[in-house]
């Protein structure tokens, strides 16, 4: 069953999303489980309108983009491992100077 | 179009990474020559009559070095008599093509050269200590050997000063890294033209203000053979995030190398900030801010089947094993405060000699288990199976270094 | 040869496989951690809160350099930290709080729209947004242009009081009559097209201490009106100029390092004049460590002490203090994240762009790249930071014209800046426009520039001259710059100045005893 989940970008990450804070989506169903390091990729083929480079460095986030799963920092989740759970919230927070 | 050269009429084949000054070759080389040499009488770097020598490596900075020096010698009266001073590692394969091109520069330049082996010094090579230890920490053992085989080296030679390639991109690096250390005792000596003046050998570094490029440059056009490769030792990987991030902004603007010199020459450390206090090791007297510098504690370690003594930052249980050290040297000592070399087999033939800065000679010589007192002699087939002499080395100004060879047996795991 | 020298070896802690903090509990009360900071410790909510708020206070109230009462100069930018602090300072002056903090805050927000070419719909915009803000703390609020700083020849612009204070707010109930100014006006930053005033007649007057312009101040919609179009026309001006000078900088780095200075100027001058002793910045440790970083890269290695430590006394009057130079953009970020502080991204000259588009950025992306896999480098840049001199204890040591640093070009050979000197000299054959300008300087003859300015009775300065009084960063940072004229006014003014007490001391230098 595919599995809703809120996204939301902010610190100046907006900008590469149409400046839209918030996206509700619904992940599709899959045979593996959802976990971040799927989410990645697929927030960049679906949803990133501009400059990949800027949200992704290899297969994780740039450096510098702070990452909350419901309000808890994704390095006590096992950050790229951790399995996405249906509405579930996702924060991506850009610390950098001018985004 | 082409471009005329800034300086004189003729075209211009090259610009100036440092300036961005399109010049011709001639000029080029004027410019480079005439920069060193202007470095060189600033900082006062050379007394008359001095001996220098030039720590050489085969790569570009040494022979670029090697062949500057001899040209601004014979043209400014320096009056300087040159050598060039190599080391050999022991690392199969990488050293015999760098040595090979440090004997063409002696050949090429006339030069008269000495090479210094690990081997001779302490009794192994980076290839022996790669098989005790690994890949970890190799570099460490490296750098450390390598400072004070130059030293010991040039002791040998009885020069005055050495001159090693480091060039603007060196300095700036170390900067970067010092500053991401926290190490503020090196950040405050990097930049210094001249290193080691109390009590060591002074080296110095010509090419602080020659941008890496340049040398490059000059080599091609002088058409001066060099050879570089990297170490197949893997090097360290936390120096080349600093080597990266330079190489960066030297893109975004060229001027930032010298930037970061200059950022370096102008910091200065508050006073209250506690400095490491440069004494000398008890063991061989090299300069050192702890009790027994580190080659020493290192050594003791790969002798002892220890390799981690003397890695990573000074924690308790390095200071402990410092202390043991320096302690076991202090029940082998007597009031006068004599030493025992590094293995503890050691301790001195006569009670009294005593230890004055000046004086060169202490006697060492070996003794068995049984308290026997053994030959002096150097070699293998010595009896008691260790022939290690070490010899004082006085407040820097002398030292004589003898060779230790392990019997591996000897070594316990 | 292998370039690994003694020492070289010792590395900083690396970080542990992300698999081993799952599920941590926090290190002080054994909850459910929510976030790992500092190197790797884990905190849960609560006590992430105390741990936070605990630092803040320590920070600003270990020093002693705050006093009650005093008169403290908020700066923000807009951004987290700002957002950040201004939350932490709100929190720590309210009542409910245990041992609160006793300070008079003001507000300033700089809008450096003009800098980075932003439409004024979008200046508009954010102004708004950043004063609502503002607003609703209660406390009095400053909004300035940066093209204002190029110009403090006018003092209208900086002596202005607050802008806005709003009435029966907590401050004034907790402080009793505010005495000083609460004339409401916003100074207008917008454009050619329209002149637009913000709508502030909620905001009333109190008695006041002396009132520099002479406006009346019954009418505040008739005065502001009409300030504001008076005004409007030197805003347009002065945002040109402004324009004009980045743009002739020609480097992303050069300018982020003038608009830097002009900043830091225009705080310590409305500080002065309208009483405040300390301003605060809202820089975090990241940031500072960046900085640190940056400024070593642009040759302003004497300054990095001074441009990241708690207390910078650049400025006599004013000192600037930096409370959040403890916490990390990380814990910036979640504190936000949990207290819902909201901040107003406002893009830079380096938003969107690569990686190489200024210095600045660049080492950004090399620190923040560093940190997450040493987790200790940001403090280990700030431990570097702290051990070096701010040189504030040397009396006689002049001051850069532009940012007031020491100057530290008067070195002796051998050094870096003499190096750059000879290279320069030798390797071009003598210099190219500067010594037509010389000329101009020199009779009120025309030099056939054609430009119109050299029949102006005001002797210009030559770029010799101002290059003299400036330290080795800010000279790098106008280096590409063809026209002195365009530097802000008070840089020109110091420069004639010091030009000045240079012909003075040579007619008198044979008199003069030596005191070496």
């Amino acid at each position: 069953m595919s599995i809703p989940i809120t996204l939301e970008f902010s610190g100046g990450a907006e900008l590469l999303f149409d400046r839209q804070k918030r996206h509700d989506i619904d992940l599709p169903k899959q045979e593996n489980p959802w976990r971040i390091q799927e989410l990645l990729p697929w927030i960049r083929d679906n949803i990133l309108k501009e400059r990949p480079e800027l949200f992704m460095q290899g297969n994780t986030v740039r450096p510098g983009i702070l990452v909350l799963v419901n309000d808890t920092d994704w390095e006590l989740m096992g950050e790229l491992e951790y399995n996405l759970q249906p509405n579930d919230r996702i924060i991506f927070i850009s610390t950098l100077h001018g985004g | 179009m082409p471009l005329a050269c800034g300086l004189c009429d003729k075209q211009a084949i090259l610009k100036r990474p440092k300036t961005g000054d399109a010049l011709c070759k001639e000029c080029f080389f004027l410019a480079f020559e005439e920069e060193v040499h202007q470095t060189i009488t600033d900082a006062s770097l050379f007394i008359k009559g001095e001996t220098v020598a030039i720590g050489a490596s085969g790569g570009k900075d040494s022979t670029v070095l090697a062949y500057v020096m001899k040209i601004l010698n014979e043209r400014y009266d320096y009056n300087l008599n040159l050598v060039l001073l190599s080391i050999d590692e022991g690392i199969t394969g990488y050293r015999d093509d760098s040595l090979e091109s440090v004997k063409r520069n002696e050949i090429q330049y006339g030069l008269p050269l000495k090479i210094v082996s690990y081997e001779e010094l302490y009794g192994w090579t980076m290839d022996a200590i790669v098989k005790q230890i690994g890949l970890k920490n190799n570099c460490t053992f490296c750098g450390v050997f390598r400072r004070q085989a130059l030293d010991r080296g040039a002791l040998m030679l009885k020069v005055d000063k050495i001159v090693t390639g480091h060039n603007a991109d060196d300095v700036a690096e170390t900067v970067i890294m010092n500053v991401l250390r926290g190490d503020i005792g090196r950040l405050r000596r990097c930049t210094a033209i001249t290193t080691g003046t109390d009590g060591a050998l002074p080296r110095c570094k010509p090419f602080k203000y020659t941008y890496e490029k340049e040398i490059v440059m000059y080599a091609y056009f002088r058409k001066l053979d060099y050879f570089s490769t990297e170490c197949i030792y893997s090097p360290n990987a936390y120096r080349g995030f600093a080597r990266a991030y330079i190489k960066d902004l030297e893109k975004i603007r060229p001027s930032a190398i010298i930037d970061i010199i200059h950022s370096g020459e102008s910091l200065s450390v508050k006073k209250e900030v506690k400095m490491p206090v440069q004494g000398v090791c008890v063991r061989c007297g090299y300069i050192s801010s702890n009790t027994v510098c580190k080659a020493c504690i290192m050594l003791e370690g790969l002798n002892k089947g220890l390799p981690r003594l003397g890695i990573g930052k000074t924690h308790k249980e390095r200071l402990k094993m410092a202390e043991q050290i320096g302690e076991k040297e202090d029940s082998s000592i007597n009031s006068q405060n004599l030493k025992s070399c590094v293995s503890d087999h050691f301790r001195p033939k006569s009670n009294s000699t005593s230890f004055e800065k000046n004086q060169l000679d202490s006697f060492w010589v070996q003794i068995s288990q049984s308290g026997q007192s053994c030959c002096k002699s150097n070699t293998v087939g010595c009896s008691c199976q260790r022939s290690v002499v070490c010899k004082d080395v006085t407040a820097g100004i002398q030292s004589s270094v003898e060779q230790q060879k392990i019997n591996s047996s000897v070594i316990d795991f | 040869m292998c370039s690994v020298e003694e020492g070289d070896t010792d590395v900083p802690f690396s970080k542990s496989r992300p698999n081993e903090s799952i599920g941590r509990t926090c290190m002080k009360c054994q909850e459910k951690a929510i976030l790992i900071t500092r190197v790797n410790d884990a905190f849960c909510r609560s006590c992430f809160m105390v741990y936070i708020t605990h630092k803040f206070r320590a920070t600003v109230g270990k020093t002693k350099l705050v006093r009650d009462g005093e008169m403290v100069l908020v700066a923000l930018s807009g951004g987290p930290s700002s957002s950040a602090l201004l939350h932490l300072i709100q929190e720590g002056l309210s009542e409910r709080t245990h041992k609160k903090l006793r300070f008079r805050p003001g507000l300033i927000f700089i809008d450096e729209g003009a800098a980075v070419n932003l439409p004024s719909s979008e200046r508009l915009n954010t102004c708004e947004k950043m004063l609502e803000i503002m607003k609703s703390t209660g406390f009095p609020c400053h909004i300035k242009a940066l093209e204002q700083g190029l110009d403090n020849d006018n003092i209208q612009e900086f002596s202005s009081p607050p802008d806005i204070c709003c009435p029966g707010s907590r401050l004034e109930k907790e402080l009793g009559t505010i005495d000083y100014d609460t004339e409401s006006i916003l100074s207008d930053i917008s454009t050619a097209t329209s002149s637009v005033t913000l709508d502030m007649s909620e905001c009333s007057i109190s008695s006041s201490i002396e009132e520099p312009y002479g406006n009346s101040r019954e009418a505040i919609a008739v005065s502001s009106m009409s300030r504001v179009e008076s005004s409007f026309q030197k805003y347009e001006e002065a945002e040109e100029k402004l324009k004009c000078l980045l743009k002739s900088l020609n480097s992303v780095s050069s300018q982020e390092d003038l608009i830097r200075t002009i900043r830091h100027k225009i705080l310590s001058e409305v500080a002065t004049t309208c009483g405040y002793s300390k301003v605060m910045l809202g820089s975090c440790g990241t940031r500072l460590a960046v900085t640190l970083l940056t400024d070593m890269a642009i040759g302003r290695g004497g300054q990095a002490a001074v441009d990241t430590v708690f207390a910078d006394r650049r400025y006599k009057n004013v000192m600037f203090l930096r409370p959040l130079r403890e916490f990390s953009s990380k814990e910036i970020g979640m504190y936000n994240a949990l207290n819902d502080v909201e901040s107003v991204f406002i893009p830079t000259l380096t938003t969107k762009g690569s990686d190489g588009a200024s210095i600045e950025h660049l080492t950004e992306a090399f620190v923040t790249g560093l940190q997450r896999d040493y987790p200790s480098t940001v403090s280990n840049i700030m431990r570097t930071g702290e051990k070096l001199s701010t040189g504030a204890e040397e009396e006689n040591k002049e001051n850069c014209a532009m940012c007031q640093s020491s100057l530290d070009t008067n070195v002796i050979a051998p050094s870096a800046l003499n190096a750059v000197e000879f290279s320069q000299r030798i390797s071009s054959r003598g210099d190219n426009s500067d010594s037509k300008r010389d000329h101009c300087n020199k009779t009120g003859e025309c030099c056939g520039e054609g430009d119109g300015s050299c029949n102006s009775t005001r002797t210009r300065a030559t770029k010799q001259q101002v290059l003299a009084s400036l330290c080795y960063g800010c000279r790098l940072a106008i280096r590409k710059l063809d026209d002195v004229e365009k530097l802000p006014l008070y840089v020109l003014k110091d420069v004639f100045w010091r030009v000045r007490r240079e012909k003075m001391k040579s007619e008198i230098e044979e008199f003069l005893l030596d005191t070496s």
